[in-house]
């Protein structure tokens, strides 16, 4: 034993006190920081000197600076916020779809149907007025054109999607870029038996990222690196990243063919199977593409029923002409031969003035009980898609909301292993500066031995 | 439960727990601002599934009520002109009976024939009449007047269509007559000539004839051969016996005529006589005997009681010598049938046999029916039928019967009537009034009819209107907002609000750090 050793033994717990004070001074700082894991300097006896009447204790050491957190809360709350993400994503887009379709104050298409249909009926009942027949092209051609602006915003819709969904692509290709370099930061850092834990904080929470982009399995390496694979295709790999991009299929009709993504380069598709770009690809692909197929449909039950009874009539132009062209929502127009001339609307087979079985047939098209589709007349089969529409985002919005309160918990779960308490803290700040108090006063007590000794001289 | 509670949690569940209070006050002052508990189709599904069904049922029965106030006034008009043209056929038929009971002229005839050619006019510009561009008549040819007149032709230029309105859910009706139907062209009518009346006898109650029971008889003046103006009181007769048997007594021959049409008076001194009521008085107008003669012999007016079925056919003058009946024969199209009415005794008889042999035989119904004085025989079908003599029997002759039986000739009879009336053609003036007044019956069914169409509009807009309230307070239970409970509801919404509010910010604010 010598003065010198206690001092030392003095230094050490100093200094491990100042180290846990910094880490703790650490994990204050970043209590608000997104995806900080709280550390702790983990401290133990130095080994102690052997002597001849046993071992002497020599003071303490810094372990390792730990990163308190749970590996399995994160790879679960990483996989949740994938279908929260894809809900949302599905949610916000049936929301616009309902935009487009109206509201309960607002049914603008509605309307237009009762309105077209209503005015065959004004056209068929007397005493007959001619001059009504304009209120029949006026009332088609706002029809018409509601069916041509409601096609147009879906297609928008559509074609707004594929952009969110190239730059999310982008965005995905950018962040795995990002882990590949922190792959190799840490690897580095990690390579003097020390945790780059900050890196792997930083790496984590790029790891959500791209998880609620595309959920992604993550596989670490014994060097620290993680591999991260999706949908089956290891896209980083270390320092190598295989980029992603969007491929169409063929164009159709309604707008630029399915929506793929792919290994850039590369000949197969990755399935994603959750996350925010499987949820632009379902909006895409099943939501607006379907709302505008029923749209369509419903678009062409109308030209074709409204045809089908108008072309059996006769009018002073003869043989009653289409009194709609097109096949589509987008395309549907009134014939303009009879915007020119509107004595060619076609009001009955005879073409008798007081006769109106012609318009009496389609006014019926539109009033419950006629069976154009389905058992359903005209306007039923649009309440039909608006009932649809509303269940499909009552039901997407109640699914955000289970899903949120299931991320929300995990994030309570997170937030308590690694999330920083101020209390605790603070508690470890005054424990901290309480042992390094007392290891100071240790050096003082034997610097007032060295004085004891030195006055003996 | 957590076994680490963090600020940053405490943070995220003021955040949560914030946003929560302030969606759900969102949603509130939404449902308190717009009034409604639907807002966003997908705020409720379910119930804007009932929604869109109510709002289309509302949508269908407006335009119901709009298909009810355009009918109403083409049912209107058209009830208005059948009234009109009910009254002209009055009118033309009193112009008959007037020329029939007046003492003829060659001025009264051109004045009755002009009468008529007046009503034909009149007749024409009502069955012509429009309605916001539409001739109301003319079926389906709604942009052609229904008849058009070449001289003494007149041709209905319409069709049969009759023009339906949806006035509720699967409930249709029709608001326009075609001119075909007032032509009744969905039956055919054979009107008869002979003058089948009884003869007026002794015993002919003053309650059967002229304005019918509640009729008082009064006084009636009378100037004879002495030039002294008289008078006699009639009150009290309740008979044509009394009657005469009162003007004999006052120094005049009265007596039945020998036609039996009515009454003879005669000035024992050899005239002239005239008879006349007092003012205000229409005794002899009624009993047919106003008039003047010079030698003294006033012959009354027809003033015979109309036929009945029970009429015994011997009291029928104009069959006398040709009773018992014979037979007849009636042919509709390929089929004739022979009917004997030899053991017919009444008017009834008559009809009883011809009907069940017509039936018999295979042949459309014919009902045999008395208008005016005279038999008609109509067919409920347009199917034009003839009723001929047989060789040797002049008994459909008798009957008045010989002839054609078609659709009612509204304007033939009327162009008739004038000719007949120019010419003082009397058996044609008769046949024409028996014609007129069966074409004002079929009118006045055809109003009937109207009249019962415009009870039906009054009765489904009261229907469509209940319906609309129901529907309405059925859409409005479901979509708006009890503003009551919202208010509540927001309010407690708010107070939870500042509460979360305060209690966070008094957790957020402790920390270890100020008490170290």
């Amino acid at each position: 034993m010598s003065l010198n050793s206690i001092m030392q033994i003095g230094l050490t717990g100093m200094f491990s006190a100042g180290a846990s004070m910094q880490t703790s001074s650490h994990n204050i700082a970043n209590a608000n920081t997104p995806g900080f894991s709280r550390q702790r300097a983990i401290t133990g006896s130095k080994q102690g000197m052997l002597t001849a009447y046993g071992v002497l204790g020599s003071g303490t050491e810094v372990m390792d600076i730990r990163r308190l957190t749970d590996q399995f809360l994160v790879t679960h709350h990483r996989d949740q916020m994938a279908l929260m993400n894809q809900f949302d994503t599905e949610s916000m887009a049936l929301q616009s779809v309902e935009v487009i379709f109206g509201s309960v104050d607002n049914n603008h298409l509605g309307e237009a149907m009762t309105q077209f249909f209503n005015s065959w009926s004004t056209l068929a009942t007397p005493p007959h007025n001619e001059v009504l027949r304009v209120d029949v092209l006026n009332t088609a051609e706002r029809l018409a054109l509601d069916f041509n602006a409601m096609s147009r915003s879906l297609e928008d819709l559509g074609n707004d999607l594929d952009d969110q969904l190239a730059v999310g692509v982008n965005r995905l290709n950018m962040m795995l870029d990002q882990v590949a370099a922190f792959n190799q930061q840490i690897v580095v850092g990690e390579s003097s038996h020390s945790a780059a834990n900050d890196l792997r904080d930083q790496r984590d929470i790029l790891l959500a990222d791209i998880s609620k982009m595309a959920r992604a399995d993550v596989l670490e390496r014994g060097d620290g690196s993680v591999d991260v694979i999706i949908s089956g295709r290891t896209v980083v790999s270390r320092n190598h990243v295989q980029h992603l991009e969007v491929t169409h299929e063929e164009s159709d009709e309604l707008q630029r063919g399915s929506a793929k993504i792919t290994v850039k380069g590369g000949r197969y598709d990755l399935d994603i199977s959750e996350g925010q770009l499987k949820g632009l690809i379902n909006a895409r692909e099943t939501q607006v593409l379907g709302a505008r197929v029923r749209l369509d449909e419903m678009a062409k039950t109308l030209i074709d029923k409204v045809n089908e009874i108008h072309v059996q009539g006769l009018s002073d132009g003869g043989r009653g002409l289409m009194f709609f062209t097109g096949d589509s929502a987008a395309t549907i127009a009134i014939n303009t031969q009879l915007v020119d001339n509107p004595e060619y609307i076609a009001t009955s087979r005879s073409n008798l003035s007081g006769d109106k079985d012609i318009a009496l047939e389609i006014a019926a098209l539109g009033q419950n009980g006629t069976d154009v589709a389905n058992h359903m007349s005209m306007t039923e089969l649009y309440s039909a898609l608006i009932v649809e529409i509303a269940s499909d985002t009552a039901a997407s919005d109640f699914r955000v909301q289970s899903q949120q309160q299931l991320v929300d918990a995990l994030d309570a779960r997170l937030e308590s292993v690694r999330g920083v308490s101020l209390d605790e803290e603070a508690a470890n700040l005054a424990l901290y500066q309480n042992v390094y108090q007392a290891n100071a006063r240790v050096i003082t007590a034997v610097q007032e031995m060295f004085d004891s000794v030195l006055t003996m001289v | 439960m957590l076994t680490r509670v963090t600020s940053n949690h405490l943070a995220n569940l003021i955040y949560t727990h914030t946003h929560t209070n302030l969606g759900r006050m969102a949603e509130l002052q939404e449902q308190a601002a717009s009034g409604r508990r639907v807002n966003s189709y997908s705020d409720d599904p379910q119930a804007v599934g009932l929604l869109q069904r109510y709002d289309q049922l509302l949508e269908e029965n407006g335009q119901y009520q709009e298909n009810i106030g355009r009918a109403r006034t083409m049912v209107e008009q058209t009830d208005r002109a059948l009234m009109d043209l009910i009254d002209l056929m009055r009118d033309a038929r009193d112009i008959g009976r007037r020329e029939l009971n007046a003492t003829w002229s060659a001025e009264s005839s051109r004045i009755g024939a002009n009468e008529m050619e007046i009503n034909i006019e009149a007749a024409m510009a009502i069955l012509n009449q429009t309605l916001e561009g539409s001739h109301t008549f003319s079926g389906y040819h709604t942009d052609m007047r229904a008849f058009v007149r070449s001289g003494d032709e007149v041709v209905y230029q319409g069709d049969q269509g009759v023009m339906n309105v949806q006035i509720g859910p699967n409930t249709e009706m029709a608001v326009n007559i075609p001119g075909s139907a007032l032509l009744g062209s969905d039956s055919s009518s054979l009107y008869g000539y002979s003058d089948l009346a009884p003869r007026l006898v002794a015993t002919a109650s003053l309650n059967d004839i002229g304005y019918g029971a509640g009729w008082e008889p009064g006084i009636i003046n009378w100037i004879d051969s002495t030039g002294i103006p008289l008078e006699v009181d009639l009150s009290g007769s309740g008979t044509i016996q009394d009657v005469i048997d009162i003007l004999n007594a006052a120094g005049l021959t009265a007596a039945i005529s020998a036609d039996g049409t009515g009454m003879t008076v005669t000035d024992p001194g050899g005239g002239p006589l005239t008879i006349s009521d007092p003012d205000g008085g229409d005794t002899a107008l009624t009993l047919g005997i106003v008039g003047t003669s010079q030698d003294g012999v006033v012959v009354g007016s027809d003033i015979r009681l109309s036929p009945e079925w029970t009429t015994n056919m011997l009291d029928i003058e104009s069959l006398v010598g040709g009773l018992p009946l014979g037979s007849l024969e009636v042919r509709i199209g390929e089929d004739s049938v022979e009917i004997d009415l030899s053991g017919a005794a009444t008017l009834d008889d008559v009809k009883t046999t011809f009907e069940a042999t017509v039936t018999a035989a295979g042949l459309p119904p014919l009902i045999m029916d008395l208008s005016e004085n005279s038999v008609t025989i109509v067919s409920n079908t347009a199917e034009v039928f003839e009723v001929r003599e047989l060789s040797g029997d002049d008994t459909a002759q008798r009957l008045g019967l010989v002839g054609t039986g078609a659709p009612h000739r509204l304007f033939d009879v009327m162009i008739e009537m004038r000719d007949a009336l120019q010419s003082y053609d009397q058996t044609a003036i008769k046949r024409a009034v028996g014609e007129l007044e069966a074409i004002e019956t079929h009118i006045l069914s055809l109003s009937m009819t109207i009249g019962g169409r415009e009870n039906m509009l009054d009765w489904m807009e009261g229907l469509n209107t209940d319906r609309e309230y129901n529907l309405t307070r059925n859409m409005v239970d479901i979509r708006d907002a009890d503003l009551i409970q919202v208010t509540s509801d927001l309010k407690q919404a708010e107070l939870s609000y500042q509460a979360s509010l305060m209690v966070s910010s008094e957790m957020l604010k402790m920390s270890l750090f100020d008490y170290l």
